[in-house]
């Protein structure tokens, strides 16, 4: 197959990604702090690489923005999401389930704490450790929710993605 | 051998979690209001910088219960809407802050500090002092 075709089946990945992204996202929208955001994007970035996944969650961030409007939360996915990107691209050779759990709660832990460096240049140092402190509820149960949830659905996923990816026939650069 | 390094990182986040709690448990803001009477002070800072006081006596539980106590009996006016995030206040005292055109909104203060609740979650306790600044969001 030409170089040609190979990019247009990428592409393809990419909208199908980005696609996956957010019916998971509106799937889970009524659970606050529980999604499959964050395990879906350490699989992607596993198995289809960083360059495949970062214009995925740039989409995503951009597809999030244009449901909801556009607000100071729009910067927050668009820095987020490309950092578990990059940290999921440093822990691709990890085999073990637990690596990738601690991640998925390392993130979720950490989430308010990333948010709220954005309130540092809005509100002040003040504002933004109260806007974290007042997150913390959430940010626990985003923790425990994400670990849970890599914890259960990362082998099969991950499994599903592989065999999808060896029958593509296509090869993605790490 | 069998890797140990991701059972250390969840102790260490188990660890993370757990100061975080202890953190949020010492520090959490007063979200419990107090019931009965209340001496409350309500400022309002205008776009001019102007600022109008109303120091009365409530039994509202919430901002938004004083707020519409003083519409009774003073000249301080409101008007909001209500989003899935509470009460945002669009006009205080007739001053309507348009946030599309120039950036501008109704910022709330508990005591001096920046509230950490819309005015319908807001708790009102004895000697609270509430400001309302006209201000203009800038990047």
């Amino acid at each position: 197959m030409s170089e040609r075709g190979l990019s247009i089946r990428r592409l393809i990945y990419i909208a199908v990604m980005t696609a996956i992204l957010e019916a998971a996202k509106i799937s889970l929208n009524a659970i606050a702090n529980v999604e499959l955001i964050t395990l879906l994007v350490i699989i992607f970035t596993k198995q289809f690489g960083w360059r495949m996944s970062l214009p995925v969650v740039i989409l995503f961030a951009f597809i999030e923005c244009t449901y909801w409007g556009f607000g100071t939360w729009s910067i927050v996915y668009f820095y987020m999401w490309p950092l578990l990107v990059f940290l999921a691209h440093l822990c691709r050779h990890a085999e073990s389930v637990w690596t990738y759990a601690a991640l998925s709660a390392a993130f979720g832990l950490t989430f308010g704490a990333f948010c709220s460096v954005l309130t540092v240049f809005i509100g002040g140092f003040k504002a933004a450790i109260s806007f974290w402190i007042a997150g913390i509820p959430y940010d626990l149960v985003h923790c425990a929710a994400n670990f849970i949830i890599c914890v259960l659905l990362y082998v099969p996923l991950n499994r599903a993605l592989e065999i999808m990816k060896r029958k593509s026939g296509i090869s993605f650069p790490e | 051998m069998k890797d140990k390094k991701p059972f250390i990182l969840i102790a260490c986040i188990l660890v993370a979690a757990a100061l975080m709690f202890g953190i949020y448990l010492k520090n959490k803001p007063e979200a419990e209001p107090t019931t009965g009477k209340k001496h409350v002070t309500v400022e309002v800072v205008d776009d001019t910088g102007k600022v109008s006081e109303y120091v009365t006596d409530t039994d509202a539980e919430y901002l938004k219960g004083l707020m519409d106590e003083l519409m009774k009996i003073t000249d301080f006016t409101y008007e909001g809407s209500i989003s899935e995030y509470g009460l945002y206040i669009n006009s205080i005292n007739k001053l309507e802050a348009k946030y599309d055109d120039n950036g501008a909104y109704w910022a709330i203060y508990v005591n001096g500090e920046y509230g950490q609740y819309g005015a319908d979650a807001q708790p009102v306790n004895d000697g609270d002092v509430f400001r309302f600044a006209y201000e203009i969001y800038q990047e």
